[in-house]
């Protein structure tokens, strides 16, 4: 006889196993049907792994083509050094002291606080050198971990640091030709995506992009002529001392930049050497009244526009005083009487130059405006100023006679150079650059900068042609910078000596204490020439900033190292004399 | 006897056989063969040969069914103290030093030159048919709580050695089938109900006495990974609160998203002080830490499922065992159910589950039909020891059961693990030719 009604409890368990079978389907439809999508997502996130590749940031080279380009930036291989205090254990105290010992720039105390952090990984340095990477493995220290990387590396060090610039610590460019053309320098990122295992090793590759290499620039300056520059402004600022100074060199039959050194300088390999008044570029930011250089374009422009005056125009120059507009102006310290046209040039005469301008004072803003001043020359090196130079709407009588003698105007040196490069050049201005071309190692084709007529006239070639003449007399015997000639050459230039503006003194309240007034003792001292005269091949800008007061005048100051540069520039691009010494020397 | 009467008589035998069994029994093997290989090819290593052993376990087991199946389950009844006690000797020697081999903390596994055996799985057939044949004695009234003690003692045996190894999660399996043997042979069903209800009582104490991988396993099934209707309820009140904004973006990665989100808002509102609250804090678990410490396994079969969706991924084709994100040791027992999820997806499952359903369906139709009570309660216990194991598994699969390692039955590898399934088997099939033969079946003898 079978014991109670088993046949009930059969049932019951059958029920048991279909609640359990419809739970466990019900379930599983959940999870892989209803959430599939979202488990599958966070699967995905799991098992494959994107690394980012980076490739390198491209070259600056110089404007040398024979025999090759000279490398003026590149990027160098380096390391991060990362550290994971866990793993280091009971040697975490040897670790720091053998590192702290062998990186310079890491001292002991910085990487106790980094280690005891309690940060699972720290930086001990970043950037460090491959010999010195490999010299730390080599100690076997437990815990390093290195991750390739790269640094700006500037071979010539600080050889055109200004027009160089600098890159950030990330590697982007901060400053100079790697801030302005960053797009083209950086490199493009690659990514990897693959297929990764639990422990995080590599399966297969699901979709590749290589890294692209950043493309390399390739200047104007030519890396010779620009170690002349700055060797002669060391020079320059060892025998004269000024607070500054600069030299610009451009050729005037392009455009293009052959030389731009400033001092006082920084190493861009060192960043200890990176001042604020180090490494800003004067030469495109500061404005300064630039002078009597600025004489020769405003008489050119009387050239031009006043068919009557010619370079032997006699003017009568007051015996060094003349009252115009209620203001004296002076000859500083000469006392001329009758000046020709071209004494005026040579002689400097700052009477003689504002009774000649006022002759086409109409047309004086338009000379200088059509000359380039007051507007940017787009150089394409960053901020650049774009000087000062006033409406004619706010000129006063006085402006009429001043501005064409270099004061009432703020130029900036580059302004300078791209005006007396037009005069150079028989009228006809280029516009400034800096690049020569931009190679692509990826399509292997370069994009070349192709010199740009800025303005096809400035001043006829005519005009031109006669103040040219008159600017050789002043290397000559008599004009105000017999230091600036060079044996065998004829020297077209001009001298500068502009008084500073001293700056109004404000009280707290914004009132004027003290008007700004032209400084007797603060000068701008500068010359620019531009050689051979009659065919130059540049036009150098040598300018000194605030030098002490024996050496005020740019004929004194300026213009033997412009003699010295221009002399070793012309035997290194093979120029051949255009007279013979005997001649030049009387 | 002539040898066509011989012939005749073994082919009575194979016709008496369960073949409904038999098909779904081999259907499962095959498939089980078929998984393990695509799992070998991907993980590859000492993997890839687990395929040629599993099927030599199924030849052998395979005979011992068809041996079983040919002795009288009354003489095995007869005889089941012998193989009772043959368990409790396995399970004894495991436990000592040298005989047992210890991996992962247990002495489960006994050393042969070639093989290895997991007594704890070969006690399971004697151990059944030991409580069967006791409990349906004539003179054991079942409704008096003094005969259901030696059952229970009975039950106990295995019990307690296992857990020694310890290996709790197929010690576990012996409750359910204790008190089905002791709910089918009649016991009154308070004396089941109560101690039902102690256990449910006692749970909180016994958690203590666990060692610390049970407890996180516990803690695993407990909390399981965020669930988003969590996440979700938990940024409402958040929100509802004023919590910051970067508090709230923090939910998500919690593992226990509504305590932090309670304990957050009673900081919020001063309900705490600033020293509970430090100390509260401590007890955040981000999802991350979460996952890779105690919840790896279940978070990744979880993956493994889920994103093998309707269709699958294709056979071999599966992510979570070729890139070892799943534990190598484990994919062809544990997380087998896993794999096929992940590889074959949820039509494949399904077939799966309905075969393994079939089975258990297979075992309720003997039931119905053994002779005696003995077959009755031998087979339904058998049954629940398919069921237990499915549950479990598919459960610890799909995360509504704690990961305590419980192989699913056909499917798994192992080699003691499937003797026992088909021992079993030969059992079912040993009580379906010696059934009852009924109305319908003597028609059919007359005509023939």
């Amino acid at each position: 006889m079978l014991r109670t009604a088993y046949q009930t409890r059969i049932v019951f368990l059958g029920i048991f196993l279909a609640t359990g079978f419809i739970l466990l389907v019900g379930r599983l439809r959940v999870v892989q049907i209803e959430r599939h999508h979202e488990l599958n997502k966070k699967a995905k996130a799991k098992y494959t792994s994107r690394v980012k590749s980076v490739g390198i940031r491209g070259n600056i080279y110089d404007g040398t083509r024979i025999p090759s380009p000279n490398l003026l930036a590149s990027s160098k291989v380096a390391y991060n050094l990362l550290a994971e205090p866990g793993k280091m254990g009971s040697r975490r105290e040897e670790v720091i002291q053998k590192l702290s010992r062998l990186l310079a720039e890491t001292d002991k105390k910085t990487l106790e606080r980094r280690f005891y952090s309690g940060s699972q990984e720290v930086v001990v340095q970043n950037n460090v050198d491959p010999i010195l990477v490999s010299r730390i493995q080599q100690m076997k220290l437990p815990g390093l971990r290195y991750v390739e990387s790269s640094v700006r590396f500037y071979p010539k060090d600080s050889l055109l640091c200004h027009v160089l610039g600098y890159t950030t610590h990330e590697g982007s460019g901060a400053s100079g030709v790697e801030r302005v053309y960053d797009k083209n320098l950086q490199p493009q990122e690659g990514y990897l995506l693959y297929e990764r295992s639990r422990r995080a090793h590599k399966v297969t590759n699901l979709d590749e992009q290589k890294p692209l290499d950043g493309k390399d620039i390739h200047l104007t300056v030519l890396e010779p002529i620009q170690s002349i520059v700055e060797d002669e402004l060391d020079r320059l600022m060892k025998e004269v001392k000024p607070k500054a100074c600069y030299a610009i060199m451009a050729n005037p039959k392009t455009g293009a930049i052959m030389a731009l050194a400033q001092r006082p300088h920084f190493n861009p390999n060192d960043r200890n050497t990176m001042k604020p008044q180090n490494y800003n570029p004067r030469f495109l930011v500061d404005v300064y009244d630039p002078g009597s250089t600025m004489k020769a374009i405003s008489l050119a422009g009387v050239l031009e526009h006043n068919k009557n005056i010619g370079l032997g125009t006699p003017v009568y120059c007051e015996n060094g005083m003349w009252y115009y507009g209620g203001r004296p102006l002076r000859d500083a310290g000469h006392n001329y009487k009758n000046l020709r046209f071209w004494e005026v040039i040579q002689k400097s005469s700052n009477i003689g130059t504002a009774k000649l301008a006022l002759t086409i004072k109409r047309r004086q803003y338009d000379v200088l405006r059509k000359f380039g001043f007051g507007e940017r020359t787009g150089i394409n090196l960053g901020v650049e100023s774009k000087g000062i130079l006033w409406p004619e709407k706010y000129w006063s009588k006085l402006s009429y006679t001043r501005l064409p003698i270099g004061q009432g105007i703020s130029v900036t040196p580059l302004q300078m150079v791209q005006a007396y490069g037009a005069l150079a050049n028989k009228g006809r201005m280029m516009q400034l650059h800096l690049v020569d071309k931009i190679y692509d190692p990826i399509l292997d084709k370069s994009k070349y900068t192709h010199p740009i007529v800025k303005n096809m006239e400035v001043i006829s070639p005519e005009a031109a042609a006669e103040m040219v003449e008159a600017l050789k007399t002043v290397t000559k015997k008599g004009g105000t910078a017999t230091q600036a000639a060079v044996p065998g050459y004829e020297v077209a230039g001009k001298t500068g000596t502009a008084q500073k503006v001293i700056p109004a003194v404000k009280d707290a309240n914004g009132k004027v204490i003290q008007k700004a007034y032209y400084s007797d003792t603060v000068h701008v001292s500068s010359f620019i020439g531009f050689v051979p005269a009659d065919d130059p091949e540049f036009v150098l800008y040598v300018v000194c900033d605030e030098p002490p007061y024996k050496f005020r005048y740019g004929g004194k100051c300026a213009a033997p190292y412009f003699k010295r540069i221009s002399e070793q520039t012309l035997s290194f691009l093979n120029v051949q004399p255009t007279i013979k010494d005997k001649v030049s020397r009387k | 006897m002539t040898l066509w009467d011989r012939i005749k008589s073994v082919f009575n035998f194979i016709l008496r056989m369960d073949l409904i069994l038999i098909f779904l029994v081999m259907s499962l093997l095959s498939f089980s063969v078929f998984v393990i290989y695509h799992i070998g090819l991907e993980a590859g290593g000492g993997l890839a040969n687990y395929y040629i052993k599993q099927m030599l376990w199924i030849g052998v087991g395979f005979v011992l069914m068809v041996g079983i199946a040919y002795i009288d389950y009354e003489w095995i009844g007869v005889h089941s103290w012998m193989f009772y006690v043959f368990g409790l000797i396995l399970l004894t020697l495991v436990l000592i030093p040298g005989v047992g081999m210890e991996i992962n903390g247990a002495r489960s596994w006994i050393k042969f030159p070639g093989f290895t055996i997991q007594p704890s799985e070969i006690a399971k057939p004697c151990s059944i048919v030991a409580l069967a044949w006791y409990a349906s004695r004539a003179r054991v009234l079942l409704n008096q709580l003094t005969n259901i003690i030696p059952v229970v003692l009975l039950a106990a045996g295995p019990v307690f050695l296992i857990g020694m190894q310890p290996d709790f999660g197929s010690a576990l399996v012996f409750i359910p089938i204790t008190a089905t043997v002791l709910f089918v042979a009649g016991c009154k069903v308070r004396y089941l109900a109560y101690p039902l209800l102690m256990a449910v009582i006692l749970t909180p104490v016994m958690y203590f006495i666990l060692k610390p991988h049970q407890k996180q396993r516990i803690d695993v099934f407990i909390h399981p990974v965020a669930h988003p209707m969590s996440v979700e309820y938990s940024t409402n009140k958040a929100t509802d609160a004023g919590l910051p904004e970067d508090k709230i973006a923090r939910i998500e990665n919690m593992s226990n998203p509504w305590f932090y989100t309670k304990t957050e808002i009673a900081y919020q509102k001063k309900e705490i002080s600033k020293e509970e609250y430090t100390k509260l804090r401590r007890k955040y678990v981000s999802l991350r830490r979460f996952i890779a410490n105690d919840g790896w396994q279940a978070y990744q079969s979880a993956l493994a499922v889920g994103s093998g969706g309707k269709g699958g991924k294709g056979w071999g084709n599966g992510t979570q065992i070729k890139l070892g994100f799943l534990p190598r040791s484990i994919t062809t027992t544990d997380c087998i159910f896993s794999i096929i999820c992940e590889e074959g997806g949820f039509y494949w499952a399904m077939v799966v589950l309905l075969f393994i359903l079939g089975v258990i369906l297979c075992t309720i139709r003997t039931a119905c039909v053994a002779r005696d009570l003995y077959g009755k309660v031998l087979v339904i216990s058998i049954g629940m020891l398919y069921l237990c194991h499915t549950y479990i598994n598919v459960g610890m699969a799909i995360g509504i059961a704690p990961i305590i390692g419980i192989p699913l039955p056909f499917l798994s590898y192992g080699g003691s693990f499937i003797i026992s399934t088909m021992v079993c088997v030969g059992i079912l099939q040993s009580v379906y030719i010696r059934r009852e033969v009924t109305a319908s079946e003597h028609r059919l003898k007359d005509l023939v």
